[in-house]
């Protein structure tokens, strides 16, 4: 803090360039970038954002900070929180909350300053140790005024825990484990304020969102127990992965969870909705929004837009309903940011706000924090493959425009699939890599979706447990290229 | 806090490059030092520095003589403003000085920190990181121990030297010199593949490795002459981060070779006859933490060290300052429980609650914390206090009902403002806990409001340590019995009893 002030009176004379803001590697045609200014001299590695009704940005910082941004100012609102990692403003009464890693607590101004000088704890419902790894993550509500949020498992690598209680609940020798009481748990927290540990199995969840019928899902980071980063849909019972967490579920009190075997384990376990192919895509996801813009974003209406930390890249997910789960597809959207993303919230203007930190682990975005505005020009569609879904034989690729002639060559889509292996180890490789073999690909009358058939004969094709990584080699109507080609596909089940 | 620090670094740090060369200052960020007229030539050239996010100058005493003239060099090698206060001896002065320094209140970084007292005898500008400021003074005629402080917020407490005029101690060495070498030496006879990059001196006869200007992949060789007046068995100390070791006249006395962290001091031995000897202090870094000292001791003198206390050990800190309003800050503490919350009051008093079981842990008197351990790398770790802890008698929830067995206590929250107050709920009952620096000494106040409560309410410690005071209410060993009708209101004062644990 104080070197990066110095830094800043060391500078007090130098004039500030005006040059055009440099934009990522990849992004669609219509979108920019643009960097807002934070605080200066204020460190400020973005944990929480949240929009008020009127406009004004809401910002937790990894420094304990809460700041609000209204018209190009910044303003501090609250201090010295624990690691604030998720902030929600109540659209209609302005009442703030933010988790913190102690606990879910509720910022309130009580004589009208703009700062916040109560700071009322709604739940302190989990357990806590000095483990650095002890996230609280969040924060979203439903439409009955729940708060949903996740807790990290503690880190239980010896000598790097932090805390004594350093080896407890590492199931098949993993790396995270449980210190105390409901890590690795996603929890809701009633209206009244009441505490309720909710679906079990999190590692390292980093990031939570809600769509607009109250499904809630979370986004897990790679490592033990988790094969690649994913999107998880939760619900109340469900277990997610990671065992540590389930010595804190009614059922399982007393037992030994290394008696349990890797195979029982993948029983019990509802696999990830999206998997986000580690290295390809995404290697620590953050928070997941909805684009409910209603087209002021662009043509993606409806889509989840998630960050990542390491690769500092924005990314789209779609999900479908099949056999009444969600699965679905992720494709890259803007890479590479400034920073680390684990925080992405639309504003009013429809514009897409990214908050960024490295957090001490460095990511490919090399600033150590920051905020950024994603925001589409309003009229310009970019030729996009707006999203991908299972047919019983194959998948139906959406375009954002026509696509030209050439989309009905089977050629033009080159279609791999493998599978990961859910297991104690730190993620897993690509298992059983193979190209599928494309029968056919028809593209709609209104030239706007391909209809690809694929050779499932032998079990080559379609089926269960498999990742696909769909590459389209497609040009628009017009000539224009793609932005991104590639879209992962996650198949938990198949169409009947 | 944020916003407030950054008015305050940039009104300062213009201040200090306007200012200009005064007749008996300078500071960094202008023209190289030019002593006033009478001081171009010096008897005493002191240079002081800090430990880093310690709280302390690495220099805590020298010696002039009586109306000498001395050149004082203050360099802020530290994460955090510090300034550096000469005091006139006597009983209080550095209290009164410290609370001057307070009460200047909002022109408190337009005046140094320096208040406008006449203990104060000479005094830097407070400096920011990275800056360094020099005063020339004639020392006073009277021989004397003057105390020399630091009068930022809460750094009076460990931030103190003492400067004795008198007679100065005849330095043991003295043409003190150095060659520096450049490379990544693992053993210190690497060394002597390679020709020095740099040599110099340094006048003030204090082995310093802070002062050869380089932190990483370096070697130096200090050069000095050793006076001994008394011939016989004299034995080196040396100690080191990483590699060292100590030559009388070409001879080795004592090793410690090899990269490595600090370790217990080594020991050596040598035959010394009186007269001149010639001393070599090699050391060598590496990467990370660094750190040399030697002390010696002989015939008629007691053991002595000559090297500045210059241990770098420590990763650079993220102090967290306290002025004029109390901060409230959630983080892990060492020795605390996780769901604490720490306090920093105006004045130098800090103390952590446990938001849990709604107790006070401990207070500590100086500076806050450094959050360093948190904020840094991955962080996640426990904050260091930047002070000396006290203890506050904790033996959890201080308050009971008198005859009654009932006793749960919930946290709600916390208010922040000129006091910081604690609420909870008690068995139903609201309780508002207030907390500040006690009025005087090391210790707090403790204000509880129970508003409408029909019982007598005892509050209990343990005061083994502890003076005790209160507004209301009857004392019987560590129970404070204050009666029903005193009891929607009342205060408690803890200080660490003169007797006290230190």
């Amino acid at each position: 803090m104080i070197r990066s002030i110095v830094a800043m009176a060391s500078l007090l004379p130098a004039v500030v360039a005006q040059t055009p803001e440099p934009q990522p590697k990849i992004i669609p045609s219509g979108y920019r970038v643009e960097t807002i200014e934070t605080p200066e001299g204020v460190p400020f590695g973005v944990g929480g954002l949240s929009f008020a009704a009127d406009g004004t940005l809401y910002a937790s910082t990894r420094e304990g900070d809460v700041w609000t941004y209204k018209k190009g100012t910044w303003k501090l609102f609250a201090k010295g929180l624990h690691e604030p990692l998720g902030v929600f403003v109540d659209p209609k009464n302005g009442r703030v909350f933010v988790v913190q890693r102690p606990e879910l607590t509720e910022l309130i101004d009580s004589d009208g300053d703009g700062r916040a000088d109560f700071y009322k704890t709604v739940t302190a419902g989990w357990g806590l140790t000095d483990n650095y790894h002890e996230y609280a993550f969040g924060l979203v509500r439903d439409s009955k005024g729940n708060f949903y949020g996740t807790l990290n498992t503690s880190l239980s690598w010896k000598g790097w825990a932090g805390s004594s209680k350093w080896d407890i609940a590492r199931v098949h020798d993993s790396k995270m484990g449980r210190a105390a009481r409901y890590r690795g748990w996603s929890f809701r927290v009633t209206p009244e304020g009441r505490f309720e540990p909710w679906s079990a199995g999190c590692r390292s969840p980093c990031g939570i969102g809600i769509d607009r019928n109250d499904e809630v899902f979370y986004t897990e980071n790679q490592g033990d127990w988790v094969e690649t980063s994913a999107l998880h849909h939760v619900r109340k019972g469900r277990f997610h992965g990671h065992p540590s967490s389930l010595m804190d579920h009614p059922d399982y009190r007393g037992i030994d969870l290394n008696s349990i075997s890797i195979e029982r384990y993948t029983e019990l376990r509802t696999p990830p909705a999206v998997n986000f192919p580690h290295g390809d895509l995404a290697n620590s996801p953050g928070e997941p929004v909805w684009d409910y813009t209603g087209g002021k974003f662009g043509p993606f209406k409806d889509q989840i837009f998630v960050g990542d930390q390491t690769r500092s890249n924005v990314f789209r997910v779609v999900v479908e309903e099949v056999a009444g789960e969600f699965q679905g597809c992720a494709m890259n959207f803007v890479d590479t940011l400034q920073a680390g993303v684990v925080r992405c919230r639309f504003a009013q203007d429809g514009s897409l706000w990214v908050g960024q930190t490295g957090r001490g682990w460095g990511s490919r975005g090399p600033a150590k924090y920051g905020l950024q505005r994603i925001a589409w020009d309003g009229k310009t569609v970019p030729f996009a493959l707006h999203s991908v879904s299972l047919t019983r034989s194959g998948f139906l690729l959406r375009f954002t425009k026509r696509v030209a002639a050439a989309a009905s060559a089977s050629t033009s889509y080159r279609i791999e699939r493998w599978r990961y292996r859910y297991q104690p180890g730190y993620g897993s490789r690509k298992y059983d890599k193979a190209v599928v073999k494309v029968n056919s690909a028809k593209v709609a009358p209104d030239g706007r979706s391909v209809r690809v058939d694929l050779d499932s004969s032998g079990g080559k094709g379609l089926a269960t447990g498999w990742m696909f990584q769909i590459t389209c080699n497609v040009a628009g109507a017009d000539g224009e290229t793609l932005a991104t080609k590639t879209a992962w596909y996650t198949l938990n089940h198949l169409r009947r | 806090m944020h916003l407030t620090r950054t008015r305050l670094v940039v009104s300062l740090s213009v201040s200090v490059l306007c200012q200009g060369l005064d007749a008996q200052s300078s500071a960094s960020g202008t023209a190289k030092a030019k002593a006033p007229k009478g001081f171009e030539k010096v008897d005493h050239d002191i240079h002081i520095g800090m430990l880093n996010a310690r709280l302390r100058f690495d220099l805590e005493k020298f010696s002039v003589k009586p109306g000498s003239k001395v050149k004082l060099t203050l360099a802020n090698n530290d994460s955090m403003q510090h300034n550096l206060i000469i005091c006139k001896p006597g009983k209080g002065v550095l209290e009164r000085i410290a609370a001057g320094a307070l009460a200047l209140g909002s022109e408190a970084s337009e005046k140094h920190f320096v208040p406008d007292l006449p203990e104060v005898l000479f005094h830097t500008n407070a400096l920011m990181p990275g800056q360094e400021h020099t005063i020339w003074f004639r020392a006073p005629e009277k021989a004397a121990k003057y105390p020399y402080i630091c009068t930022l917020p809460g750094h009076t407490f460990t931030m103190r030297g003492v400067m004795t005029v008198g007679d100065v101690e005849d330095s043991l060495i003295s043409n003190l010199r150095y060659d520096l070498f450049k490379g990544a030496f693992r053993l210190l006879k690497d060394m002597t593949r390679v020709t020095p990059v740099k040599k110099g001196v340094l006048k003030n006869g204090v082995i310093d490795i802070g002062r050869v200007g380089e932190s990483s992949n370096f070697g130096v060789w200090f050069h000095a002459d050793l006076r001994i007046e008394k011939a016989g068995k004299y034995s080196f100390f040396l100690r080191s981060d990483d590699g060292s070791c100590v030559r009388v006249d070409g001879t080795q006395v004592v090793a410690d070779d090899g990269t490595h962290g600090l370790r217990p001091f080594k020991k050596g031995e040598i035959e010394l006859g009186t007269g001149r000897h010639e001393l070599r202090v090699e050391f060598f870094q590496g990467g990370g933490g660094k750190g040399l000292h030697v002390d010696m001791k002989g015939p008629g003198l007691r053991r002595r060290s000559l090297t500045a206390n210059a241990d770098t050990g420590r990763p650079r800190g993220v102090p967290i300052m306290v002025m004029h309003d109390p901060v409230v800050m959630r983080v892990h503490v060492q020795n605390a429980v996780s769901r604490s919350i720490a306090l920093g009051l105006p004045g130098g008093m800090n103390c952590v609650f446990d938001a849990g079981a709604c107790r006070m842990q401990f207070g500590w008197a100086g500076a806050f914390l450094d959050v360093g351990p948190d904020r840094l790398g991955r962080g996640g770790r426990p904050c260091g206090i930047l002070g000396r802890r006290f203890e506050v008698g904790d033996v959890g929830f201080p308050l009971r009902r008198a005859g009654s067995k009932e006793n749960t206590v919930r946290y709600l929250g916390y208010k922040t403002g000129p006091e910081t107050q604690f609420l909870l709920d008690w068995d139903g009952q609201d309780v508002a806990w207030s907390v500040t620096g006690a009025p005087s000494g090391v210790g707090l106040r403790y204000t509880f409001e129970i508003p409408g409560i029909k019982t007598p309410v005892q509050f209990a410690i343990d005061r083994d340590g502890l003076d005790v005071a209160s507004t209301a209410g009857t004392w019987s060993g560590g129970v404070l019995t204050v009666p029903a009708n005193a009891a929607a209101k009342f205060s408690v004062t803890l200080t660490r009893s003169s007797g006290g644990d230190k």
